[in-house]
C-alpha cells in the first residue's frame, strides 16, 4: 500500500473544516480507505490502498472527506477550457514502435505555494512507482506552462541527435550522455534504451520539455510559485496514460487550478482531446447493491451513500444512475459502486449478520490420519518439532539427499534456496543445534515435502510424510525400527522391510519399507559422515515414511 | 525404636559400640568418618533417648614455648655438654666444652646447673683451669620425652605427668599451661541394646521385586529418603505448541461447518493470480514479490474453457493482450486463495464452505516480525444470499470462537475481491491487531471460474495472531530450534497451548 504524507492544517483547509480532532479525522480516514500510519503536531503518514490513485495526495484525501463529512456530496464539478487555438500536440510516428501514447493538458491558476508542490510531486512520484510500473507503463512530465509555445510535437529521435540541460542540471547533455551518466538516465534507462530512438516532447521554439520517462528540462521547471501548469503522460498503454493524466487535473481542480485542454493529433485523421474529464454513466440496480452489502437501506439513503462517495446518484424506479467521477479510474462494475455504497454508509457502522444455515465441517482425511500418527509418536516418547519447508541445497546435499528439488530463482538467504525433499536433513539439523542438551534427544516431524515430478500440471508433487529421529551416545538400528515395528503393527497395515543402500545410512543398516509392494519409507543409521557435516557427534537412527502412501494402503486394507 | 534411628545415629553409635569405651567426640567423628558437627548432633539425639550418656571435663594441656621448641630439636643443653664432655674422654675444659657446643655464657651457666642437680657431671678446677667431669649420660630425660612428643605434635596433659617432670617444665619455662573441654560420650546400656537390634536389620535403599518376591521386605529397614531434595530432570514428549494451535483453528473452522480442503505449494500463476483478475504486469508478480522458480519453471495450465474464460476477462476489462505463457510460469505460491479458486473451479453446489490452513511464501526480509515462510487460513463462503454482512458475521464469528471478543472493519483493496474488507481483533495488551482480509470474489473472478452465486473469502495472516495468543515476540518462535524451549515451555491458565 502506498504511503502518503499530508500536512493536517493544509487537508483541513481544502475539507473547509477546522473543527475536527485528531480522532474524528484518523477515524473518517480509516472509513475511506486511508489508515493513520503516523500523526505528527502537523504531518500525517497515511497509508492509502493501491486502487485509490485519486487520493495518493491531499487534494484527492480531502474531496473524499468533504463526501463523507457531508461537506460536499456528489461528483464534483471542475470548470474545465476548451481546447484553445494552438493547444496542439502532435504525435510524430516515429514514436509508435518507442512509446506510443501521450496525453497533455494544462491547469491554469493554481496556487501550489510549498505543499501544493510537494503534493503534485508526491502524486507523480507515487503514480510512476504503482500505476506506472515504474514508469514503464505511464510516466508523467510537470512544466512551468509559461515558458513553453503550442503548439507541441511528441517524436522521437536518435540519442545523439539531441541534446538539451535535464531538470537540476547545470549543462546542456545529449540523449546518450543522459542515458549513460545522468542518474535518472541509470535507473530508467533500460525502458527505452534498446529502442534506438529517445522519445521527446518539443514545444513550437523548438525547446525539448522532456524525454520520457527519464527526465524533464530543467527550461520548464516547476517551482513553488508555478500557476500554470502543463502536464505530460506518455506510455505504453492509452487507458492508463489517460487515467494518470486524469488524476492529475482532478487534484489540481480540486486545489483551484482550471483545467485546460489540448488536442491530440495523429496524422491527418486521428484527433482526440485530453484529458478525458466527463464522468462515466452508469445504470445500477437497487436491489443489486442490496444484494452485495446485505445493507438494507431505502433508495434515498442508498442515493446519499453514494453522494457521501462522491458520487452522483439519482434513483429511477427500481434503478440508479450513477455517474461515476472521470477520476474513479478504480470503479468498473456494479460491485465497485456497491463498495463505494457502504464506504459512505460507513463500515463501522454494518452490523454483521451470523449466517443461519447449517453445515457440516469436514478435515482431510489425510489431516486426521496424520493427528493418530501423531499420537502415536507422543506415546513413544519423540518430542514434535516443527520445520520450514524451506532449506538449503547445502543441507540436502549435506545429508545426501538427492531427490529433484523445487528451487527459487532468488532466494532471499542462503539457508533458504529450495523446498525440503525430505524431512530428515532439517531434523538432523535441529538435533545439531541442541547438542548441549540432555540426550537421549527423540524427535519427530510430521509435514510436507515437494519433488519435482514431470507428470503434473504443476510439474511437482506435495508429500505428507513422518520422521523420527533418536540420537543418544549409543543409538542404533533397533531403537527406531523397534518404534516403526510397533506403530505400523497398530495401524494394522501389512508391510515387508528390505535391506536397502542409501547414501545417507551406513551401508548394510538401511532398509526400505514397503506396504503392497511399494516404497513408503526408509528405515536406518544415520552415516557418521553426514552427522559430522551436521556437527553431531552422537549416533542418530532415523526414519521416514509417507503418510499419504500409508494412508492409502490404511483406508482399503 | 531402633527403627527411628537415622543411618547417621547408627553410625556413631556403632562406633561407640566397638570402641567398648568412652569416647572423645573428635575422636569419635574420626572414626565414624563423619564431621564434627554431624557427630554433634546425633549424639545430642542419641542421648535425649538414653541411648549415649555425655560427658565433659576441663583438661589442662602443655603447648611448647619457643625455648622449649629449641630443645624438643637439639636436646636439653645440659645433657649436650655433659655427652660433649663424654665424648673428649670424661673430663674437658669448659673452653673446649663451650665452644664445641656453641653455647652463650648465660645458657652455658644454665646448663652447668641442672647438670649438676640431674647428678650427670661436676665443674671442678684443676690447674687454674675449670674443667668438666662427667662420670655418665642416660639414654633418655622425661624432661626431653615430653617435649619431643609435643614437638611431634602429641598432645599431652599435665594429669599424666609425674610432678617432678612438670615441675622443671614449668619452672624452665620450656611449656605453657592452657585449658581445653572435651566432650565425652559414653554408650549406654540400652543404647548397645538398640545397636545390637539395629546390627540384626539390614538397611536397604532400593526396594526390589526380590525383596518383595522373597517376603524379605519384612524385616529390612527400607532406608528413609530426603523427600524434598532436588529429582533428576526428565521431559515430556510433546506435541508442537504451534501445530497445537493450528489444530486449534482448524477445530474451530470445522465447528462453524466449513470443509478443508489443500493445493500445490509449488503453483502456476494461473491459479496463483489470473484466475484471481490480476493483471499479468500487476506489481506483486514480480520477482521481488513472489518467489519464481528456476526448477521446475513452467507448469500445464489446466482445460480449455477455463483458461479461454480467463483470458476473455482479462482481455475485456484490463485490454492487454494475456499471455498463456506468463499464466504458465511456475511459483511458489503467495497466498492460499489460489487454493480457494482451485476449489471453486469444480463448480461445487451451494452453500460451499470451505477453508484451506497452509504455507504461502513471499520474499520479504527476514527479522523479528518477517519471515519468507507462513501460515495462511483461507475460506471461502458462496451461497445465494451471501453478501458483505454475512462475511463480516462469518469473520467476527471466527475471530469470537478464538477468543478475541471486539471486533472491528475498514475499507480495503484486494485485485480480486469488491467490496474489500479489512478486519482487525483487539488484544488486551497490544490493542488493535489488523489480520482479517476478505472481501466478496469480483464478479470477474466469479465468471472465470463458472460460478454464478455470491461467494465471499478472506485470508487471514495466522501466525501473528498464534504470536499474540501465545505469547511469542519473534516469529521465528513459532519454529523454534531450542528444543529446551519445546521441552519446557510453560502451560498457563492464559495460554493454555
Amino acid at each position: 500500500m502506498p504511503t502518503i504524507g499530508v500536512s493536517k492544517r493544509d487537508l483541513l483547509e481544502l475539507v473547509g473544516k477546522r473543527s475536527l480532532s485528531d480522532e474524528e479525522l484518523a477515524e473518517a480516514l480509516e472509513m475511506l480507505k486511508a489508515e493513520v500510519k503516523a500523526l505528527g503536531p502537523d504531518e500525517i503518514t497515511l497509508e492509502v490502498t493501491a486502487d485509490r490513485a485519486d487520493m495518493f495526495s491531499v487534494e484527492g484525501i480531502a474531496r473524499s472527506l468533504k463526501g463523507f463529512l457531508e461537506v460536499e456530496l456528489g461528483a464534483p464539478k471542475y470548470p474545465v477550457r476548451e481546447v484553445e487555438e494552438g493547444f496542439v500536440v502532435e504525435v510524430d510516428k516515429s514514436v509508435r514502435g518507442v512509446r506510443p501514447f501521450v496525453a497533455c493538458a494544462a491547469v491554469l491558476g493554481c496556487p501550489l505555494g510549498e505543499e501544493g508542490l510537494r503534493q503534485l510531486i508526491q502524486l507523480q512520484e507515487v503514480l510512476h512507482r504503482t500505476h506506472g510500473r515504474n514508469r514503464k507503463k505511464f510516466a508523467i512530465g510537470l512544466h512551468n506552462f509559461d515558458v513553453v509555445r503550442t503548439p507541441i510535437v511528441y517524436t522521437a529521435k536518435r540519442f545523439e541527435e539531441f541534446k538539451f540541460t535535464p531538470l537540476e542540471g547545470d549543462r546542456e547533455m545529449n540523449g546518450k550522455e543522459i542515458i549513460e551518466r545522468h542518474p535518472k538516465g541509470m535507473e530508467y534507462g533500460w525502458i527505452i534504451k534498446d529502442k534506438g530512438l529517445a522519445p521527446l516532447l518539443i514545444d513550437a521554439n523548438g525547446n525539448i520539455l522532456s524525454m520520457p520517462p527519464i527526465i524533464n528540462s530543467e527550461y520548464t521547471k516547476v517551482s513553488t510559485r508555478t500557476r500554470n501548469l502543463f502536464i505530460d503522460v506518455t506510455g505504453t498503454d492509452l487507458k492508463a496514460v489517460e487515467d494518470a493524466l486524469a488524476i492529475l487535473v482532478a487534484n489540481l481542480a480540486e486545489r483551484g487550478g482550471q483545467i485546460v485542454r489540448f488536442e491530440v493529433r495523429e496524422g491527418q485523421s486521428s484527433k482526440r482531446v485530453e484529458p478525458k474529464t466527463e464522468h462515466r454513466l452508469m445504470t445500477v440496480s437497487y436491489n443489486r447493491l442490496i444484494e452485495v452489502t446485505g445493507i438494507e437501506v431505502p433508495l434515498d439513503e442508498v442515493v446519499r451513500c453514494l453522494m457521501k462517495s462522491r458520487l452522483d446518484a439519482i434513483a429511477r424506479g427500481e434503478h440508479l444512475d450513477v455517474a461515476v467521477p472521470f477520476y474513479r479510474v478504480d470503479v468498473m462494475d456494479d460491485v465497485d459502486v456497491a463498495e463505494d455504497f457502504a464506504i459512505g454508509y460507513g463500515y463501522n457502522r454494518i452490523i454483521p449478520d451470523v449466517p443461519s444455515v447449517t453445515t457440516r465441517g469436514r478435515e482431510l482425511e489425510l489431516v486426521s490420519f496424520s493427528r493418530l500418527c501423531r499420537e502415536l509418536m507422543i506415546g513413544y516418547g519423540f518430542q514434535e518439532v516443527l520445520n520450514y519447508m524451506f532449506t538449503s541445497d547445502k543441507k540436502l546435499d549435506d545429508a545426501c539427499v538427492y531427490e529433484k528439488r523445487v528451487r527459487v530463482a532468488k532466494p532471499v538467504s542462503s539457508d533458504y534456496t529450495c523446498l525440503r525433499t525430505s524431512l530428515i536433513p532439517p531434523l538432523l539439523d535441529f538435533l545439531s543445534e541442541n547438542t548441549h542438551m540432555e540426550y537421549p534427544q527423540k524427535i519427530f516431524e510430521i509435514g510436507d515435502v515437494v519433488i519435482v515430478d514431470e507428470t503434473f500440471d504443476e510439474r511437482s508433487l506435495h508429500d505428507k510424510r513422518m520422521a523420527a529421529l533418536h540420537a543418544d551416545y549409543k543409538a542404533g538400528y533397533e531403537d527406531v525400527q523397534a518404534v516403526l515395528y510397533s506403530f505400523l503393527r497398530i495401524l494394522n497395515v501389512k508391510f515387508i522391510v528390505k535391506k536397502d543402500s542409501k547414501n545417507m545410512m551406513i551401508e548394510g543398516r538401511c532398509a526400505s519399507v514397503l506396504v503392497n509392494g511399494e516404497v513408503v519409507g526408509l528405515i536406518g543409521e544415520i552415516r557418521p559422515e553426514v552427522l559430522l557435516r551436521f556437527g553431531l557427534q552422537t549416533p542418530v537412527a532415523a526414519f521416514e515414511i509417507s503418510l499419504s502412501k500409508l494412508y492409502r494402503a490404511w483406508r482399503t486394507g | 525404636m531402633a527403627l527411628e534411628l537415622s543411618d547417621g545415629e547408627i553410625r556413631v553409635l556403632k562406633c561407640l559400640g566397638d570402641a567398648k569405651k568412652t569416647l572423645e567426640v573428635s575422636e569419635l567423628a574420626k572414626r565414624a568418618g563423619l564431621s564434627l558437627s554431624s557427630v554433634m548432633s546425633y549424639l545430642e539425639g542419641l542421648s535425649q533417648r538414653g541411648l549415649v550418656r555425655l560427658s565433659a571435663e576441663d583438661e589442662d594441656y602443655l603447648i611448647l614455648t619457643d625455648e622449649g621448641r629449641k630443645y624438643a630439636e637439639e636436646g636439653l643443653p645440659e645433657r649436650r655438654i655433659a655427652r660433649r664432655a663424654l665424648d673428649l674422654g670424661g673430663r674437658a675444659t669448659l673452653q673446649e666444652v663451650r665452644k664445641a657446643v656453641g653455647m652463650s655464657d648465660e645458657e652455658l651457666r644454665i646448663a652447668l646447673g641442672w647438670m649438676r642437680r640431674k647428678g650427670l657431671g661436676e665443674v671442678v678446677a684443676i690447674g687454674g683451669e675449670r674443667v668438666i667431669e662427667v662420670r655418665g649420660v642416660p639414654a633418655e630425660d622425661s624432661v626431653e620425652e615430653v617435649l619431643k612428643s609435643l614437638a611431634g605434635g602429641g598432645r599431652v596433659r599435665t594429669k599424666d605427668l609425674p610432678q617432678e617432670v612438670l615441675s622443671e617444665l614449668k619452672t624452665r619455662r620450656l611449656v605453657s599451661i592452657v585449658q581445653q573441654r572435651r566432650r565425652l560420650a559414653t554408650i549406654t546400656e540400652s543404647g548397645l541394646e538398640a545397636l545390637s537390634r539395629v546390627q540384626q536389620i539390614r538397611v536397604v535403599g532400593a526396594l526390589t521385586a526380590d525383596l518383595i518376591r522373597s517376603g524379605e521386605w519384612r524385616s529390612v529397614y527400607l532406608k528413609p529418603y530426603d523427600v524434598s531434595a532436588e529429582p533428576p530432570r526428565v521431559y515430556p514428549a510433546r506435541k508442537h505448541f504451534y501445530a497445537e494451535f493450528l489444530d486449534r483453528v482448524r477445530r474451530i473452522l470445522l465447528e462453524m461447518g466449513f470443509v478443508e480442503a489443500e493445493g500445490p505449494y509449488v503453483e502456476l500463476e494461473f491459479w496463483n493470480f489470473d484466475v484471481l483478475f490480476q493483471a499479468q504486469d500487476h506489481p506483486a508478480r514480480e520477482i521481488h514479490d513472489c518467489f519464481v522458480l528456476v526448477e521446475p519453471s513452467m507448469g500445464r495450465l489446466p482445460h480449455n474453457e477455463l483458461v479461454e474464460a480467463v483470458k476473455r476477462v482479462h482481455e475485456t476489462k484490463w485490454g492487454y493482450p494475456w499471455s498463456e505463457e506468463r499464466a504458465s510460469r511456475l511459483i511458489l505460491r503467495s497466498h492460499t486463495t489460489a487454493v480457494s479458486a482451485r476449489f471453486l473451479a469444480k463448480r461445487p453446489r451451494p452453500p460451499v464452505k470451505m477453508f484451506c490452513i497452509s504455507k504461502v511464501f513471499r520474499p520479504d526480509i527476514i527479522d523479528a516480525t518477517h519471515f519468507i515462510e507462513f501460515t495462511q487460513v483461507d475460506g471461502i463462503y458462496g451461497d445465494k444470499g451471501v453478501n458483505l454482512r454475512t462475511l463480516l458475521g462469518v469473520l467476527r464469528d471466527f475471530a469470537q470462537r478464538l477468543g478475541f471478543e471486539e471486533v472491528r472493519f475498514r475499507p480495503s483493496y484486494f485485485p480480486f475481491t469488491e467490496p474489500s474488507v479489512e478486519g482487525s481483533v483487539y488484544h488486551p495488551q497490544l490493542g488493535w491487531i489488523e489480520c482479517l482480509g476478505a472481501g466478496m470474489f469480483r464478479p470477474e473472478v466469479l465468471e472465470s471460474l463458472g460460478i454464478d452465486y455470491p461467494v465471499a473469502a478472506w485470508g487471514i495472516g495466522i501466525d501473528r495472531l498464534a504470536m499474540t495468543l501465545l505469547g511469542i515476540s519473534d516469529i521465528r518462535e513459532l519454529y523454534s530450534r531450542d528444543l529446551r524451549f519445546l521441552r519446557t515451555r510453560a502451560v498457563t491458565s492464559q495460554c493454555p497451548l
